[in-house]
C-alpha cells in the first residue's frame, strides 16, 4: 500500500513537472457548453478569461463546444483546462468519464441554486401544467437542465408526458425558447429562470417553477497539476471581492454575485431526477 | 447725344429683360431637373431600401424555420446597427409580438417607411417594418440644386455680360452710328425744309405782292385809255382808236396774267381740307357749266358713275374744271367730239383719265405740258397756259401722278392718281 502510494505520488509529481513544462506559458482553455448563442457566450466570458489571465499571469482562452455532448467529451478528455458546464451534463460527465476536479459553482442571488420556469404568453388560458396537453411546447436543448430535462420531468408528474402534446421541439437554447413562445410558434416553454425574467416584462405569465437545483459549475482537467487546482479555485472564490471579479462575474450571467464552493454531492438531487428520466426513456 | 443715351438705355433694358427671361427658364429647368432628381433618388432610395430589407428577410427565413429567434433578434440588430444612415427596424411576428425593435439613431428628417413581409411557402414567418431617414440624401439633393442654382446665375449673368459686349460690338454701335448718321441727315434735311418752306413763302409773298401792285397800274392804263377812246372820241381818229383799243386789250391780257399768277400762289398757300370727293359729280358740274356757256356744241360726253376719292373737293374741283375744259376746248375743231372721264386700275393702283378725241399733241413736247404759261397750241386756242401747271401743282399736293398721252390729230389722255 505504501509502495503504491509512493508510486502514485511519484507519478503525480512527474505528471505535474511534465505538465508545468509544457505549459509554464502555454495558453489554458476555457470551455463552455453552447447554452447560448456564440456570440453572446464570447461576449460573456470573454472578460472572465481576461481576468483569470491576469491572476493567473497565463493566458486563458474561450472554446464554446459546438453541443453539449462535446463539451463532456472534450471535459473528459482532457481537452479542456477549465470548463464551465451546466448540472446535467456535470453529472453526464462523471457518468461518462469519473471524478474531475471540483472549482466552483454559480451563485445568483442568496443561493447556488437555481430554478427553471415553464411558461406561457400572458394573453394564454393555460394557468396550470396539466392544461398544456394538446399544446405545442419548446424545449431548449436535449442536454438542457432547465430547457428540457427538469421540465420534462415536471410535466410527466403532472401526467403530461410528450406524447400528449400536440408537438414538441427542441430550438436550440433558453432564449429561442422564450422568443418561440413570445412569436407564437408555442404554446408553451421552459427555461432556467435568470432566461425567463429577462423575457417576462415582454408578454410571459409562469404556470410551474422547479425545485432548486445546484447551479452550473466550473471544473478543471484531470491532468492540472493540484497547486494549479487550488490557486485556481482561490482565484474564483474570491471574484466577487475584487471589483474586476465582480465585473467578469457579472459579465456572465446577470444576477451572479460569487462562485461558491461545490462538492459532487451538491448533484445529487439531480442525479435523482435524471435517473427517473432515463427510466422513463428519456435520453440526453 | 440724348437720342444716343436713350437709344443706349433702351437696348440695355432689352439686354436686362432677355437676361431676366433667361434667368426664369434656367431657373424654371433647374427646379424641374432638382425636383426630378428628388424623385428620382426618393424611388431608388425607396428601392434600395426594399432591397435591403428583402435581403435581410432572406437571411431571417432560415432561422426562422429553425425556431432560432435569437439569431433573428440578433440579425436585425447587427443589421442596423451596421447601416451608416439612421434606421429603425422593427420585426414583428404573425401574433404581433414585436421579436426585435432595434434604432441606431433617432430618425427625426423625412422619414421614408417600408414594410417588408417574411414569406416563406405561402406561409408568413415575419413582417419587417422599416424606417430610414433619407434626409441626408435630400440635403444632397438639395446642395446640389443650390450650388446648381448659383453656377446658373453665375452663367447667366456671364452670358449677359458676354451678349452685351457682343451685341455691342456687332449691333449697337453700328446701330448707333446709323442712328447718329440719320439723325444728322434728319436734321439736315428738316433745316432745307425749312429754308425751302421760307423760300416757297417768300416766292410765293413775292408773287401775290406783285400779281396785287400790278394790277393797280393795269387799271389804271385800261381805265384811261376807255376814258380816252371814249371822251376823245371825237378827236381821236380811226387808228388812234384802234392803238388804244389793242392798249386796253394788252392791260386786260396783262391782267388776267396777273389774276392767274395770283390763283398759282394762292393755290401753294390753300391749306388742304380732305373729305371723300365725289368726282363724278364734280365732272358733271363741270361738263354742265361748258355746255351753258356754248350751248350749240355737240360733244359725246362719258362720265363713269361712283367715281371719289379722299382729296379737297374745292381743288378737284379746279383739276376736273381745266382737264374737261380742255377736252372740251380742244374738241372744238373735231367732227363728233367726245369727251370721256373714267377709272382704270393700272399696278394695283386706281388712275383716274380724262380722255378726248381732239387736236392732241406731239409728245416730244410733253415736257412742257405742265410748266406755266407754256402753250403746245400758240393761239389757236384761248387759254394764258396756267391750267395745268395749277393741274400738276394740286394733283403733287394731294400726294399723287399727273402725266399724259397724245397724238397730234387724234385727242389727248390726261392721267392721274390720287392715294
Amino acid at each position: 500500500m505504501e509502495a503504491s502510494m509512493k508510486k502514485h505520488i511519484w507519478n503525480t509529481l512527474i505528471g505535474s513537472m511534465l505538465w508545468l513544462a509544457g505549459t509554464a506559458h502555454a495558453e489554458l482553455v476555457l470551455g463552455v457548453h453552447p447554452f447560448k448563442p456564440a456570440t453572446i457566450l464570447t461576449d460573456a466570458f470573454t472578460p472572465l478569461t481576461r481576468y483569470l489571465s491576469e491572476k493567473l499571469g497565463q493566458p486563458v482562452v474561450l472554446r464554446i463546444a459546438k453541443d453539449y455532448q462535446a463539451h463532456i467529451d472534450a471535459v473528459g478528455k482532457n481537452e479542456l483546462d477549465i470548463a464551465y458546464m451546466g448540472p446535467t451534463s456535470y453529472v453526464k460527465l462523471r457518468e461518462q468519464y469519473g471524478a474531475c476536479p471540483l472549482l466552483a459553482r454559480q451563485q445568483i442571488g442568496e443561493k447556488p441554486v437555481f430554478h427553471g420556469k415553464i411558461f406561457v404568453r400572458t394573453d394564454s388560458p393555460v394557468h396550470s401544467l396539466p392544461e398544456l396537453a394538446g399544446k405545442r411546447f419548446a424545449f431548449g436543448e436535449e442536454q438542457s437542465t432547465m430547457s428540457h430535462l427538469v421540465p420534462r420531468y415536471m410535466l410527466s408528474q403532472a401526467g403530461i408526458t410528450v406524447d400528449k402534446l400536440a408537438s414538441y421541439k427542441f430550438v436550440g437554447d433558453h432564449v429561442n425558447v422564450a422568443l418561440g413562445v413570445l412569436a407564437g410558434d408555442f404554446d408553451a416553454g421552459a427555461v432556467k429562470e435568470d432566461v425567463y425574467f429577462k423575457y417576462q416584462p415582454r408578454g410571459l405569465r409562469e404556470i410551474a417553477t422547479s425545485e432548486p437545483y445546484s447551479d452550473h459549475v466550473f471544473v478543471a482537467s484531470r491532468k492540472m497539476p493540484v497547486d494549479q487546482v487550488r490557486k485556481l479555485r482561490e482565484i474564483m472564490l474570491h471574484m466577487n471581492q475584487d471589483p474586476k471579479g465582480v465585473a467578469a462575474l457579472q459579465a456572465m450571467t446577470k444576477g451572479i454575485t460569487a462562485l461558491v464552493p461545490v462538492q459532487d454531492s451538491d448533484y445529487d438531487s439531480l442525479r435523482v431526477v435524471l435517473k427517473k428520466m432515463r427510466a422513463m426513456g428519456v435520453s440526453y | 447725344v440724348s437720342q444716343k443715351h436713350s437709344h443706349r438705355v433702351a437696348n440695355r433694358r432689352a439686354l436686362l429683360i432677355f437676361v431676366i427671361v433667361l434667368a426664369l427658364l434656367v431657373s424654371a429647368i433647374g427646379i424641374t431637373v432638382s425636383w426630378l432628381q428628388g424623385k428620382y433618388l426618393h424611388d431608388e432610395a425607396r428601392a434600395q431600401f426594399q432591397t435591403e430589407l428583402a435581403l435581410l428577410g432572406e437571411l431571417a427565413v432560415e432561422p426562422l424555420l429553425r425556431s432560432d429567434y435569437a439569431s433573428v433578434e440578433r440579425l436585425v440588430i447587427t443589421w442596423v446597427k451596421r447601416r451608416t444612415y439612421p434606421l429603425q427596424i422593427t420585426a414583428v411576428t404573425p401574433n404581433g409580438f414585436v421579436l426585435a425593435a432595434v434604432q441606431n439613431s433617432h430618425v427625426v428628417g423625412h422619414a421614408l417607411k417600408v414594410e417588408q413581409p417574411v414569406v416563406f411557402g405561402g406561409r408568413k414567418l415575419l413582417v419587417l417594418r422599416a424606417v430610414s431617414d433619407i434626409s441626408a440624401r435630400e440635403e444632397n439633393v438639395s446642395t446640389i440644386a443650390r450650388n446648381a442654382a448659383m453656377i446658373a446665375a453665375a452663367l447667366v449673368m456671364l452670358l449677359g455680360w458676354i451678349l452685351w459686349n457682343a451685341l455691342q460690338r456687332t449691333a449697337i454701335r453700328p446701330l448707333e452710328a446709323e442712328i447718329h448718321e440719320h439723325a444728322k441727315k434728319e436734321r439736315e434735311l428738316r433745316q432745307r425744309t425749312v429754308e425751302l418752306e421760307t423760300a416757297i413763302k417768300e416766292l410765293d409773298s413775292f408773287s401775290y405782292s406783285v400779281s396785287h401792285d400790278l394790277r393797280g397800274p393795269l387799271r389804271a392804263i385800261d381805265g384811261y385809255c376807255h376814258i380816252l377812246s371814249q371822251d376823245y372820241a371825237d378827236v381821236l381818229d380811226a387808228g388812234a382808236q384802234q392803238y388804244l383799243a389793242r392798249t386796253r386789250a394788252a392791260a386786260q391780257r396783262m391782267g388776267q396774267l396777273t389774276d392767274d399768277l395770283l390763283g398759282l400762289s394762292r393755290m401753294a398757300r390753300h391749306a388742304l381740307n380732305m373729305t371723300e370727293v365725289d368726282l363724278s359729280a364734280l365732272a358733271r358740274e363741270t361738263v354742265d357749266r361748258l355746255s351753258q356757256n356754248e350751248p350749240l356744241r355737240q360733244v359725246d360726253i362719258s362720265i363713269a358713275d361712283g367715281l371719289g376719292a379722299h382729296a379737297d373737293s374745292s381743288l378737284m374741283s379746279v383739276v376736273l374744271d381745266n382737264l374737261i375744259g380742255n377736252a372740251w376746248k380742244y374738241t372744238a375743231q373735231t367732227a363728233g367730239a367726245a369727251i370721256e372721264f373714267g377709272r382704270q386700275e393700272r399696278d394695283g393702283a386706281t388712275v383716274f383719265f380724262v380722255r378726248d378725241n381732239g387736236t392732241g399733241f406731239d409728245m416730244q413736247f410733253a415736257h412742257k405740258l405742265f410748266l406755266p404759261f407754256q402753250r403746245l397750241h400758240g393761239t389757236d386756242f384761248q387759254g394764258n397756259g396756267i391750267g395745268l401747271a395749277m393741274v400738276q401743282r394740286i394733283i403733287q399736293r394731294h400726294g399723287g401722278r399727273i402725266w399724259a398721252e397724245a397724238k397730234p390729230g387724234k385727242g389727248a389722255i390726261f392721267y392721274f392718281t390720287l392715294p
